[in-house]
């Protein structure tokens, strides 16, 4: 599974579908996920238009003169089948949102930006076969061995090339990832994880230069959550000594969890599936947000088998409030994460305040 | 002079005169609340407008929008990934007809994702927590509607609405309320996909509104795209749209305003001669203050203080009046005036404090000015010698008026070959003016004239008369000069607006030669005649031919009044009909043959015979200037092509209307009823015989001119009132005079005729000089003002039983006016009268 901020976009997405989901299942098959369906690259780095949802997901750490700097970049892509087979070149049979995040600690919160569009007209494109992802100057594109994002934002802007240092990692079994017990919900799931990141940040008006490190998630399904579910915790770490940890659990409506999930893979190259025994979050300490009077564990204790990791956010308030567009609201921070090594990440909190819509 | 004197003085003056006092102030009054309420309701439109564009396109720095017909969406993408564009929102702006009740509704196909960063209206329950928009949006069937839309429809969220089009009744379902659209108007915003989809839209926009990054120069914005935009294509301010109405709407206002003004100058003449009158009368009372010692300029400020406080009570009236009516027109017929300009639009009452402030000043102005000129002569009165003289009569002009006159005239004459300035007729209406006041000059010399040649009369009653209009030549130039001036305002308008009535009339019967009209649908542009179903009709049974018309409304440049393009087959029948000159298609040239209105010749300052390009359907087409047509259906530009041509050059073969001419005229109700069972898909379809079609274009006609109309009567009834009790006060002042002439032995009914001969003399003298000025005033009025605002040629016809009837109108009522303002001063006894003068 993904990331929580993720998991608010699909919220999104799905309830851009939730209307007329009955219609759209008769009136579309949508491209099964099924297990022993072995990732094909660079084929599947590029857009599945088949499947309903998809995502490339990058957040990351960088060093600024001015300090760290906790960044996050998403593009989701939506199918509409109720839109297909329309003549109109405008007919919105494919949409794609795209969400960007700057975790400052000199500002205390975060800076975000957002856009949406209907794919169309060389304007908004999910491309096939390639990570080529746009949305009018919104861009991120695998090119010359490094992922490329550009972000021209209302305070800030995001130059950056991340330069992949290992393999890109599998999730799941093989790229399947379960989302529950049974089969029917999960999606294909693959990261990039050690991205190694240069580039251009702009804050206001001040432009710097930043080096760091970054993770990338590519992920799509036809169905996704269980609908027992009330929010999800994940998080994705970058370790210092080349080791990457992803890990997530679905949480029920009374807190317990429902589905867990994972993988680690050591420095050499080495991964390990986690089932869902083996992954447990345990809140540190909570942030209430004055201005919702959310209160989110923004410090955990993540255990993996015998190992734990503390994780301390950048900033306590990386709380994003995109109620007033887009009507999702959670925590998608910065962490760095100490004991059993040390590293830096994301962790992604959702459904603290109310049982997501669906 | 203290102010007790001056308010004891001024009390004075007013007691003796109310109802001739009240005349005058409502005279003013009129003046400014007419120039007042137009001037209120035009502010309120443009301001209605304004806000609605506003509404529509949020932050749009810039507006790209093409003819009716829209253009190709290609332009789109090249339009938002131009480096200085931050946001471009494309929209299908189309007005479809009601399926289920007469009207349109505007339609605006957004894309909401879009839309939304123009303005985040479009997007509906932004605001709450659940991204409702989105779950919706895009659904085709869905629609949200403006406030005001969903008042006028009567409808309720959930409910659904049918509307015409091409590809068969659409029906949407209202999806929710959009409030922050309130002030755009009247309209549902549908998906653009939708839009295109459902109204045979697909490929085609209307309208990229545009915003730019920050500072990028908007204007320089708009020259670089010149050479993008495919032609027809015109990118512009959003404020232009404002300015678009109002330079459409200028012509018709000043035209009102004008009216208000003559209305002004009608009250200033009405001011004169009351005071001029009074002045007279109270001849003894200034030399008395003059012998009291008050000096001469004392009693000339005292005087034009006199004025001022007319003007003063006629202002306050006038603009009080100007509100209430404009803001009860406002409520029951909107912003509109008559023409039909603002149709629909629903306007706030936003009066402009400044403009209104501007013309009460300008009514006291008037009034003041009207006693500037009695204020000079009573300031060099003999003091002595107006002490005994009980002479009545009104200061005279001194000698030079007919100089004067002529020089006047000569102006006006020049002034009428100025050319309009920014479209406005200003040398018509100052050469008006100047006619005005001249003819205002000639009253006392044509008086005097009038007066030496008067044959001697043998009836001693008319000769008594003749002695007394003699002995007051001052009393009897004041009261002409006011038949005067509203006579020939009322004669002027009378002949144009008769000139035109006849020319349409004219033009309506050679225009209208079919039997039977088909439009696909009443308003709207959402249905069209496919060229199958227009062929289905031309094989009906009982049809002779089916003349097919489109038309397209074609952008030339930013900012300019659109031209409309006529396409129908043209023959030389047809081109006589619409008055084109020449009526002969030109010999075969490469250029396609198109006739020009009237307006498209001004405004685009072609020449018969101009080699020009027109874009149509995204393609500079080469076009030849035939000749000029007339069209009193269009105020701007217009352009008629022949249809085949305009099928080759689009392509376009479906039709807005056909023109059926039957092989039976008496079949008509027979074919209406078998062309709508050929065509039971069209369900807005609108049939209507050329004689209605006559019959109501002229009542469209009179209805806009009703507002003129009504001026016209008003102005003759203050003017006639003004007489009545101008003969009033002076009845009143020659009481001695009656005493004495009963003393005589005259009866009271001999007395009575003497002053309705007096009063006719007066009424004939006035009309005839206002038929002469007011027929000159016509002509610039036909031939300059008229051209040079509305752009319509016409002919002069004269309404010779209604001058007639205006004249005989004129003479009754003073004739009636002054032997009934009389009575009062005859009844007292005729000794008491006589002893009164002892």
């Amino acid at each position: 599974m993904t990331p929580c901020a993720r998991f608010e976009m699909m919220h999104r997405a799905l309830l851009l579908l939730a209307g007329m989901l009955a219609a759209c299942m008769a009136l579309a098959q949508y491209d099964p996920v099924v297990p022993g369906h072995a990732l094909q690259f660079p084929r599947d780095l590029g857009s599945h238009a088949g499947h309903r949802l998809e995502w490339w997901y990058v957040t990351g750490h960088l060093d600024a003169p001015r300090g760290p700097i906790g960044f996050q970049v998403t593009f989701f892509r939506v199918r509409n089948p109720a839109a297909e087979g329309q003549a109109s070149r405008f007919a919105p049979g494919q949409l794609l949102f795209a969400h960007a995040a700057l975790a400052d600690p000199k500002l205390g919160r975060l800076r975000h930006d957002e856009r949406s569009a209907r794919a169309g007209f060389g304007l908004a494109e999910a491309r096939a076969g390639a990570t080529d992802v746009f949305i009018d100057d919104w861009s991120l594109k695998l090119e010359d061995g490094a992922y490329r994002t550009r972000i021209p934002a209302g305070d800030f802007t995001l130059e950056l090339a991340m330069r992949p240092t290992q393999a890109p990692m599998p999730q799941g079994e093989g790229g399947f990832s379960r989302k529950g017990p049974g089969g029917e919900h999960a999606s294909y799931y693959y990261s990039e994880p050690q991205l190694e990141v240069t580039g251009n940040v702009r804050i206001e008006s001040e432009s710097m230069a930043v080096r760091g490190v970054a993770w990338l998630d590519h992920e799509w399904s036809s169905a996704m959550l269980a609908k027992d579910a009330a929010g999800w915790d994940w998080a994705g770490l970058n370790f210092d000594d080349g080791a990457s940890l992803m890990a997530f659990r679905i949480r029920a409506l009374d807190g317990h969890t429902l589905w867990a999930g994972g993988t680690y893979r050591d420095g050499a190259g080495t991964a390990r599936t986690l089932r869902p025994g083996q992954v447990r979050f345990e809140p540190v300490r909570t942030w209430k947000s004055p201005r919702t009077g959310t209160t989110y564990p923004v410090a955990m204790d993540l255990r993996v088998d015998d190992r734990t990791w503390r994780l301390e956010p950048l900033l306590d308030d990386q709380e994003l409030d995109a109620r007033g567009s887009t009507g999702t609201l959670y925590w998608e921070g910065a962490v760095r994460a100490s004991g059993a090594s040390t590293g830096r990440g994301y962790l992604e909190l959702t459904g603290y305040r109310e049982k997501l819509p669906f | 002079m203290n102010a007790s004197v001056l308010r004891l003085v001024l009390r004075g003056s007013f007691a003796g005169n109310k109802a001739r006092l009240a005349l005058t102030v409502l005279c003013i009054a009129l003046g400014v609340a007419l120039a007042g309420a137009v001037h209120t309701l035009h502010a309120s439109a443009l301001a209605e407008i304004e806000r609605a564009a506003r509404a529509l396109s949020g932050k749009a720095d810039v507006e790209i929008r093409g003819p009716r017909s829209g253009f190709d969406e290609a332009l789109y993408p090249l339009i938002a990934k131009r480096e200085e564009v931050l946001v471009a929102s494309p929209v299908v702006d189309l007005e479809a007809p009601l399926a289920n009740s007469p009207g349109t509704l505007r339609v605006l196909g957004v894309d909401p994702f879009r839309a939304a960063r123009l303005q985040a209206g479009y997007v509906a329950g932004s605001s709450s927590a659940n991204f409702t928009w989105s779950t919706e949006g895009l659904d085709a069937s869905n629609a949200w509607l403006t406030p005001a839309a969903l008042a006028r429809l009567g409808a309720q969220p959930g409910q659904t609405i049918a509307l015409r089009s091409d590809a068969g009744d659409v029906h949407l379902r209202i999806a929710g309320v959009l409030p922050s659209l309130d002030a755009g108007g009247d309209a549902a915003v549908v998906d653009i996909a939708a839009a295109q989809e459902r109204f045979g839209r697909v490929g085609r926009l209307s309208r990229i509104d545009v915003r730019l990054r920050p500072g990028v120069d908007a204007a320089a914005f708009r020259t670089a795209l010149a050479s993008v935009l495919p032609p027809g294509v015109v990118a512009s301010a959003p404020a232009s749209i404002a300015t678009r109405a109002e330079s459409i709407t200028r012509a018709y206002r000043v035209n009102l305003t004008a009216l208000a003004l003559m209305a002004l100058l009608t009250g200033l003449f009405l001011v004169y001669s009351t005071l001029a009158l009074q002045a007279a009368r109270r001849r003894q009372e200034h030399a008395l203050l003059r012998a009291l010692g008050v000096t001469g300029r004392g009693l000339s400020f005292l005087i034009v203080m006199e004025g001022a406080l007319v003007g003063v009570a006629g202002a306050i009236v006038g603009t009080l009046l100007g509100l209430a009516a404009s803001r009860a027109i406002l409520r029951r017929s909107g912003t509109d005036l008559g023409a039909g300009y603002f149709r629909g639009l629903d306007a706030t009452f936003a009066p402009d404090p400044w403009a209104l402030g501007a013309i009460a000043l300008l009514g006291v102005a008037a009034a003041a000015a009207g006693c500037g000129v009695i204020a000079r002569a009573a300031s060099r009165l003999d003091v002595a010698a107006a002490l005994r003289d009980r002479a009545l009569d009104v200061p005279q002009q001194r000698s030079g008026g007919v100089i004067a006159a002529a020089c006047l005239a000569a102006l006006g004459a020049v002034l009428l070959l100025v050319p309009p300035v920014t479209g406005l007729p200003v040398g018509g209406y100052l050469a008006i003016t100047c006619w005005l006041a001249a003819s205002v000059l000639l009253v006392a010399p044509a008086c005097r004239g009038a007066l030496q040649h008067l044959a001697r009369v043998r009836d001693p009653v008319a000769a008594l008369a003749v002695a007394q209009v003699r002995h007051l030549p001052g009393h009897l130039s004041a009261s002409v000069a006011g038949i005067v001036v509203s006579a020939s305002l009322c004669v002027a308008m009378a002949v144009m607006v008769h000139s035109f009535r006849v020319s349409l009339d004219a033009w309506l019967q050679g225009v209208i030669g079919a039997d039977l009209y088909a439009r696909a649908a009443e308003e709207g542009d959402t249905v069209r005649f496919s060229l199958e179903q227009q062929g289905r009709v031309a094989a009906l049974p009982g049809i002779a031919r089916v003349d097919a018309r489109q038309y397209d409304r074609l952008a030339i440049a930013e900012g300019a009044a659109p031209l409309t393009l006529v396409a129908r087959p043209l023959d030389a029948t047809i081109l006589r009909g619409f008055q084109a000159e020449p009526a002969e298609p030109p010999p075969a040239t490469s250029e396609v043959p198109v006739w020009a209105n009237d307006a498209a010749l001004d405004l685009q300052a072609w020449r018969i015979g101009d080699r020009v390009t027109i874009p149509v359907a995204g393609r500079s087409i080469a076009v030849v200037i035939a000749g000029r047509y007339r069209d009193y259906s269009r105020t701007w530009g217009a352009l008629l092509m022949d249809l085949a041509a305009y099928r080759r050059i689009t392509g376009d073969s479906s039709a807005s209307d056909l023109a059926i001419h039957l092989r039976d005229r008496s079949q008509a109700t027979a074919v209406s009823a078998a062309m709508r069972a050929a065509l039971p898909e069209m369900g807005s379809l609108a049939l209507e015989d050329g004689t209605s079609i006559h019959r109501r274009s002229l009542e469209i006609f009179d209805r806009t001119f009703a507002v003129t109309y009504a001026l016209e009567a008003v102005a003759i009834a203050i003017a006639l009132g003004g007489i009545t009790s101008s003969f009033a006060a002076l009845a009143w002042s020659r009481r001695r005079e009656f005493g004495l002439l009963r003393h005589l032995g005259l009866t009271r009914r001999e007395i009575l005729r003497m002053l309705a001969l007096e009063g006719a003399a007066t009424g004939l003298l006035g009309a005839l000089i206002g038929l002469a000025s007011g027929a000159a005033i016509s002509l610039v009025l036909v031939h300059v003002v008229n051209r040079q605002s509305f752009h319509w040629g016409m002919e002069v016809h004269w309404p010779l039983a209604a001058l007639a009837a205006l004249v005989l109108a004129l003479v009754a009522a003073c004739a009636a006016g002054a032997s009934w303002s009389a009575r009062a001063a005859l009844r007292d006894d005729a000794v008491r009268a006589v002893r009164d003068d002892a």
